[in-house]
C-alpha cells in the first residue's frame, strides 16, 4: 500500500482549504448580485468561551432575515422592496478579533451593525460603530458601560445590569400579602453581583426591608453556613441572583437543611427543564426571572406572535429556542420597523428612529432609554414561578399564564 | 561583547530599522481595517518575542504568560481608574509604568521558587500562576474584574484612536525587540542559551544559572505585562475574560515555533504569518476558519519542523551547495 506521504498531505491540506473557499465564494456573489439589498453585519462568538450562547444569538438573527425575505418577499422601506443580507464573522470570543474586523465591514461601507455577545466585546466593537455612525442593535450587552459611555447609535434589547432588577421589584411590589423583607445571595461575578446590587438597592427604595447580603464564590460547593443565617433571620423573599448550577445547589441544601422561606426568588434555574426535574415536587413555587417565553401574548408585525416565531424556528433549527434567539430575532424586526418609520435605509434617520422606537415584537414591547439600553420596566424580566412542573407566568400582568402561590408551602408540605 | 554582537548582526539591524521605518510611515496610506490589523501584528510579535527572551533563549517554556498581560493591564487599568492625574495621556503613561513596574516585582517575587522547575512542571505551574491570578482579580474589589474596568481615553483629539494605538504598539514592540536583541548578544544571552543546552553543565562550568534565569524572567514578564497594558487601553474595556486568555500564552509558543524556536526574528514573521492568515485571509468566514487555520498551522510544522527561519536557512544552504 502506497505510503500517505508529506505531499498527499499538503495536497489534501490544500483541497481542504479550496473547498472552503469555493463554500464562501457564492455567498459573496450572491451580495454582489443582489439589487436593493440591506446589509446587517457584525460579529457573534461562534468559537471560544462565549459561543453556546453566540449560537443562540446567530441563530436568532438566521431566522429573522430567513423569515422576512422567504416568507414575506423582503420588506418594504419608503416605497421601495429591499431583501436582507447577513454578513456576519466569528470573533471567536476574542475582542481584538472582533474590533479589527467589524473595522473591516466599516471600510467596506456595511451600515447597520448587530452585536456580539458579552460586554468585554461589545462595549470596544460598539465604541467603534459609534465613532463611524453606524447604528448597532445588540441583545448580548448589559454592562452599565456600554450605556454610560454618552453612545447615541448603540441600542440594547435588556435594560442595563444595573437595572434588570427594576421589573422584580414592581412583581415584589404587586404581590399580596405585600412581603416586607428579603436577602440577597449572590455570587462574585458580573451578572449575579451586578443584580444583588440593583435588587437592594431597588429593594431598598420600595420600601423593603434589606435583611442580608450573602457573597459568595463565583462557582460555589456548600451553603450550609448562609442557610442557617437565613433560618436564624427568615426573610419574607429569599432573592438568589445566581446562575443555573448556583441555584440548584441552594435550592437542594434549603431542602436538605429544612430551610423554608415564604418564596424563593431565583434569577436563573428554575427555567430549565433538568432542574425542575432534579428538584421534583421541592421546585413547586420557586420563582424565577424570565427574559422570554414563547407562551407570552405578545404582538409581532412580521411573524403574528412570539408563539409563531418560535414554530418557525423549530420547523428550521432542531437546536432548542433560547431567550437570545428571540433576542437577537427582535434586533432584526426592531431595525427594519425604525427604517421603516424613517422610510430610508440612511444611517441618521434610522438612528432617530431607532431612538423613537416604541414597537410591538416577538420579544414584547420594545423601547430604548435616552441612553440606548432597553426600557427597565418593558425589557426587563418577567416573573415565572414552578407549578405541577411547569413555569408558569405570574408578572406582568400582561403576560400572565397563572397566578402566583403565595406564601409557598413549606419543603415538608410540597406534593 | 555588545559591540561584537552589533557587528555580527549589522545586517539584521538595518533591516529592523527599515522595517521600523515603513510601520511609522504605513497608516498615512492603509485603510483603518489595515491598521487595526498592523496592531494586532505588532501585539502579537511583541508577545512572541518577550516569551522568547525565557521560552526560546533559556528553554523555559511558560504555559502561562497570560498572567503578566492580565496582572499589567490590570494594575495600570486600577491605578488609572482610581487615581486620575492632570491629563488623560499623563495618566496612562503613570499607569503603564506602574503595571510593568508591577509586573517586574511580581515576577521576581515568584521567580525563585518556580524557576526550581523545570520541564513541563515548569509550564504547567506557570499555566497554575495565570489561574491564580485570574481569580485574585476577579475577586479582589478594587481591580474590578468581574465587572471590568473602562481605561481612560488618551487619544488625542486630532487622532484615530487605531492609529494612536498603532503607534504605541510600535513603540512598545521596538522596546520588546531591542531589549531581546540586547540580550542575545549579551553574556546573559549566552548564559541562557547554554542553560537551555544544558542547566547542569553550565553551571558546572560556572554560568550563574538561578541568577541568569531570574534576570530574563522578569524581563521577559515585564515586557509582556507592557504589552498587555497598550492592549488594553487600546481596547478601551476589559474584564478579566479579556486579558487572563489562555489562548494568549499558547500562541505566544505557536508565534515562535512557526517562525523558528531561540530566534527573535522568528516570532515575528510567525506572528505575521499567523494574523494575516487569521484577520485577513479567513477574517470574513463564520465556521470553518478554526478548521482551516489548524490544518494550515499543522502542514507548515510537518514541512518546516524548524520554523520558516530553519526552512530559510536549509534553502539558502541547499542554494549555496548547489552553487558550489
Amino acid at each position: 500500500m502506497r505510503r500517505f506521504g508529506r505531499r498527499d498531505f499538503v495536497k489534501t491540506v490544500g483541497a481542504t482549504a479550496a473547498a472552503a473557499g469555493l463554500v464562501a465564494a457564492p455567498a459573496v456573489r450572491r451580495a454582489d448580485a443582489q439589487a436593493k439589498t440591506i446589509v446587517f453585519g457584525g460579529s457573534v462568538p461562534l468559537s471560544g468561551r462565549a459561543a453556546e450562547t453566540g449560537l443562540n444569538v446567530n441563530n436568532g438573527y438566521l431566522m429573522a432575515i430567513k423569515y422576512l425575505n422567504e416568507e414575506m418577499g423582503g420588506v418594504e422601506i419608503g416605497g421601495e422592496k429591499y431583501k436582507l443580507e447577513l454578513k456576519m464573522f466569528d470573533d471567536a470570543s476574542d475582542p481584538a478579533r472582533a474590533t479589527t474586523l467589524i473595522q473591516r465591514q466599516i471600510d467596506e461601507g456595511v451600515d447597520f451593525f448587530l452585536g456580539s455577545f458579552g460586554s468585554n466585546i461589545v462595549l470596544p466593537t460598539a465604541a467603534i460603530t459609534e465613532r463611524a455612525k453606524r447604528p448597532m442593535v445588540q441583545s448580548g450587552g448589559g454592562s452599565d458601560q456600554i450605556f454610560t459611555q454618552g453612545f447615541k447609535y448603540v441600542f440594547g434589547m435588556f435594560p442595563r445590569a444595573s437595572r434588570q432588577f427594576i421589573s422584580s421589584v414592581e412583581f415584589f411590589k404587586a404581590m399580596s400579602p405585600r412581603p416586607k423583607s428579603i436577602s440577597v445571595i449572590f455570587t462574585n461575578d458580573a451578572f449575579s453581583k451586578t443584580n444583588a446590587e440593583g435588587a437592594a438597592k431597588d429593594s431598598k427604595a420600595a420600601g423593603f426591608d434589606v435583611l442580608e447580603m450573602y457573597g459568595l464564590p463565583e462557582q460555589i460547593t456548600d451553603v450550609s453556613s448562609v442557610l442557617a443565617s437565613v433560618r436564624s433571620k427568615t426573610p419574607d423573599v429569599l432573592i438568589c441572583t445566581t446562575h443555573d448550577q448556583n441555584s440548584l445547589l441552594i435550592s437542594r441544601q434549603m431542602v436538605a437543611t429544612n430551610t423554608n422561606v415564604p418564596l424563593l426568588y431565583q434569577t436563573l434555574g428554575p427555567q430549565l427543564a433538568t432542574y425542575r426535574e432534579t428538584l421534583g415536587k421541592f421546585a413547586t413555587g420557586i420563582c424565577v426571572q424570565i427574559y422570554w417565553d414563547e407562551r407570552a401574548p405578545y404582538k409581532d408585525k412580521f411573524f403574528g406572535t412570539a408563539q409563531k416565531f418560535a414554530e418557525y424556528y423549530r420547523k428550521h433549527v432542531q437546536r432548542p429556542i433560547a431567550y437570545h434567539t428571540a433576542g437577537g430575532a427582535a434586533c432584526i424586526v426592531t431595525y427594519v420597523q425604525a427604517m421603516q418609520a424613517a422610510k430610508s435605509i440612511k444611517t441618521e434617520p434610522v438612528r432617530d428612529a431607532l431612538a423613537a422606537t416604541d414597537v410591538d415584537t416577538l420579544y414584547g414591547r420594545v423601547k430604548f432609554t435616552p441612553e440606548g439600553d432597553g426600557d427597565a420596566i418593558l425589557l426587563g424580566p418577567a416573573v415565572g414561578q414552578v407549578q405541577k412542573g411547569v413555569v408558569q407566568l405570574v408578572h406582568p400582568a400582561a403576560a400572565k399564564t397563572g397566578t402566583l402561590i403565595y406564601p409557598t408551602p413549606k419543603w415538608s408540605e410540597k406534593t | 561583547m555588545l559591540a561584537e554582537g552589533i557587528r555580527a548582526h549589522r545586517w539584521w539591524i538595518v533591516a529592523a530599522a527599515v522595517g521600523f521605518a515603513v510601520l511609522l510611515t504605513a497608516p498615512a496610506y492603509l485603510t483603518p481595517f489595515q491598521v487595526r490589523v498592523g496592531q494586532l501584528f505588532l501585539f502579537s510579535a511583541g508577545l512572541g518575542v518577550a516569551w522568547t527572551i525565557l521560552g526560546g533563549f533559556a528553554g523555559y517554556w511558560s504555559f502561562g504568560h497570560t498572567a503578566f498581560i492580565g496582572l499589567g493591564a490590570f494594575v495600570a487599568g486600577a491605578f488609572e481608574l482610581h487615581v486620575p492625574l492632570g491629563s488623560p495621556v499623563a495618566t496612562m503613561v503613570a499607569g503603564t509604568a506602574l503595571g510593568s513596574l508591577a509586573c517586574a516585582a511580581v515576577s521576581a517575587v515568584i521567580a525563585y521558587p518556580i524557576l526550581r522547575l523545570r520541564g513541563i512542571y515548569f509550564a504547567i505551574a506557570m499555566l497554575g500562576v495565570s489561574q491564580v491570578f485570574a481569580e485574585l482579580t476577579n475577586n479582589v474589589d478594587a481591580f474590578k474584574g468581574t465587572m471590568g474596568i473602562n481605561m481612560p481615553n488618551a487619544v488625542p483629539a486630532s487622532m484615530e484612536p487605531q492609529t494612536f494605538f498603532y503607534y504605541v504598539f510600535v513603540a512598545a514592540t521596538a522596546l520588546t525587540l531591542g531589549v531581546a536583541f540586547w540580550v542575545k548578544v549579551s553574556r546573559l544571552g549566552y548564559g541562557l542559551v547554554s542553560i537551555r543546552e544544558d542547566e547542569d553543565t553550565a553551571r558546572m562550568l560556572g554560568v550563574p544559572t538561578e541568577r541568569y534565569k531570574i534576570w530574563a524572567f522578569v524581563l521577559s514578564a515585564t515586557l509582556t505585562g507592557l504589552l498587555g497594558i497598550v492592549y488594553a487601553h487600546a481596547l478601551g474595556y476589559i474584564t478579566t475574560g479579556s486579558v487572563y486568555r489562555t489562548d494568549f500564552s499558547l500562541n505566544m509558543i505557536v508565534y515562535a515555533l512557526l517562525g523558528g524556536i531561540g530566534t527573535i526574528v522568528g516570532p515575528v514573521l510567525g506572528s505575521a504569518l499567523m494574523v494575516w492568515l487569521t484577520q485577513v485571509v479567513l477574517g470574513r468566514l463564520l465556521d470553518v476558519h478554526m478548521f482551516i487555520t489548524g490544518a494550515l498551522l499543522v502542514a507548515i510544522v510537518l514541512l518546516a519542523p524548524h520554523g520558516l527561519v530553519g526552512f530559510a536557512r536549509k534553502l539558502l544552504r541547499r542554494g549555496a551547495g548547489g552553487g558550489a
